[in-house]
């Protein structure tokens, strides 16, 4: 058991130059350990894998954290991830937006007509786009589009020594390249959320109204009064931790790319499926907190 | 009227660094001296490209000194490393050249990070040396769009913008072809002469060795086994040296 626990002692407190650059084919992650038998390094590896994942996730979350608020601040690059993950994604997402609230109030007045409910369909569909399905498929789209673009850009920047370029002419990478990206998807996943809303409550508005045959006055007024400001927020604040989620998982994974082309091919890979994985895991906790936290202060 | 200063610009001394059980470097020494071109040559695998991260701060050492100018650099933070990253250069293997940036954009990268220049001392700045380097006609291209030399021409603009004192080379003349190499090659030599830097090379190229080197580190195994001038290098009787020499036929 000590040399497991002295393994992941030694996983956890990464390095100081853990974020530093990695050399080419540097071996991290594939110290040989002569003296564990290969039954314990099966029952152990994947244990101190998902560990070592953790740590090195959560130094990169720090170091994030830490380089936002220190100078130099590089605007130019904060705005041209701010077009690219945002502006950028807009299409995408309105596209999205409108197909999703089609389909929704399709099913929604399919089903509520059973009892008799179809009026009530404005207002489902405007409290389920606010507080999960705007925030969910805009980071969903966001990591789709953008997020594997970024995995991609930063694991070609490591095979390519651009990185270590960075290093080397006094340019601290986590700052230059991962707190623009990060910064930029917190902030322009909800921008984009919003739009989804409109353009969801819109399609809904398209097939319920005009092709389904539901009274427009009726729609919109449902719409406004379940609809609560509290449910746009609860939304605009979790899409705000999935930007922060899906831009540091992309930066994460493709800032420690390695073994060239295929090697930035699987970060990217990884970077889409965590993605979308954490998006799904946080919001069911985030909806968990906010709902225990409204019933408790209501 | 001051004396030269005769002090080795970097100076290594007893260096290990080990990735798991595979000990790279044993306790490695080595000087460079101020305004020379130091060239280190060795097979592959000897830790050539592992000594040069080790140098750059691009990689901890596990124990040992590296001193620049006389100032340690082994354990120092990012924030203490920075005045001593932007006095070296380094010119990466495959020129490491921001491939979304223009030739002129790569140059006056470190400029537009650490110089208060304006644009206009920018423009001016950059353009000196990309003339100097002969690639001013590449200016507004994008590094995808010129040749191997061109990018390594703009590699070392680039390494030399912020009054570099020391230049890291690492496998200058790797993937090029003999024209371009010995182009190569002079431009370091030049470069070195006329920007007063000092240069330090990692090479398996004989020739090119025997072109550019003013010292040569021979390494072996994680450690120097011989240092000293070229033409002392061939009348080394050191077996392991003499064999490389005849595999490289000389």
């Amino acid at each position: 058991m000590v040399p497991f626990l002295a393994k992941l002692a030694q996983r956890l407190g990464l390095r100081r130059d853990e974020l530093a650059p990695i050399a080419a084919g540097d071996p991290v992650s594939s110290d040989t350990d002569s003296g564990s038998a290969s039954t314990h390094r099966f029952v152990t590896g994947p244990v101190l894998r998902a560990l070592e994942e953790v740590g090195i996730l959560a130094r990169l979350v720090g170091e994030t954290a830490r380089w936002t608020f220190r100078r130099p601040f590089h605007v130019p690059q904060l705005l041209e991830a701010m077009r690219f993950i945002g502006v950028g994604s807009i299409f995408i997402v309105g596209l999205t937006g409108l197909f999703v609230g089609m389909v929704f109030s399709l099913q929604l007045v399919d089903g509520f007509r059973l009892f008799g409910a179809e009026n009530m369909v404005g207002g489902v569909i405007g409290i389920a786009l606010a507080r999960e399905l705007a925030p969910v498929f805009s980071a969903l789209m966001v990591s789709a589009r953008a997020g594997s673009a970024m995995a991609t850009q930063l694991g070609s920047m490591r095979a390519t020594s651009q990185i270590d370029a960075l290093w080397s002419m006094a340019v601290q990478p986590v700052n230059f390249l991962i707190v623009p990206r990060v910064v930029a998807a917190t902030l322009m996943v909800p921008l984009l959320t919003i739009l989804f809303d409109l353009v969801g409550i819109f399609g809904a508005w398209l097939v319920g109204v005009k092709l389904l045959g539901l009274d427009p006055g009726i729609f919109v007024y449902r719409v406004r009064l379940l609809t609560d400001p509290s449910d746009v927020s609860q939304g605009l604040v979790k899409a705000a931790c999935f930007g922060f989620a899906l831009a540091i998982i992309a930066c994460r994974q493709g800032y420690f790319a390695r073994g060239g082309a295929q090697g930035v091919g699987e970060a990217t890979n990884r970077a889409v499926v965590q993605s979308a994985v954490a998006i799904l895991v946080l919001d069911y906790f985030i909806s968990d907190l906010v709902l225990t936290f409204t019933r408790s202060s209501g | 009227m001051t004396a030269p200063d005769e002090t080795p610009l970097l100076r290594v001394t007893a260096l290990h660094k080990h990735f798991g059980a595979l000990h790279v470097l044993r306790g490695l020494d080595l000087e460079v001296p101020r305004g020379e071109v130091t060239v280190v040559l060795g097979g592959s695998g000897t830790g050539k490209s592992v000594l040069m991260r080790q140098i750059a701060s691009l990689d901890t050492p596990d124990s040992g000194s590296i001193t620049f100018d006389g100032q340690e650099l082994v354990g120092l933070g990012e924030r203490e490393l920075l005045p001593f990253r932007r006095r070296m250069g380094m010119v990466f293997q495959g020129s490491a050249l921001f491939d979304s940036l223009t030739v002129f954009e790569n140059v006056a990268f470190p400029l537009r990070q650490h110089s208060d220049f304006g644009s206009a001392a920018i423009r001016e700045r950059v353009m000196t040396l990309l003339t100097a380097l002969e690639i001013a006609h590449a200016a507004k291209k994008l590094p995808s769009e010129i040749s191997g030399g061109m990018q390594k021409r703009t590699a070392i603009a680039r390494a030399l913008a912020l009054d570099t004192e020391l230049i890291i080379y690492d496998e200058p003349t790797s993937g090029l072809d003999p024209v371009v190499s010995r182009a190569v090659d002079d431009l370091i030599r030049k470069t070195s002469e006329d920007f007063n830097v000092t240069s330090l090379v990692v090479s398996h190229d004989i020739q090119s060795v025997l072109r550019i080197a003013q010292r040569v580190a021979y390494l072996h195994e994680g450690r120097v086994l011989f240092w000293g001038p070229p033409a002392d290098m061939l009348k080394s009787p050191a077996p392991q040296l003499t064999r490389y020499l005849e595999a490289a036929g000389m």
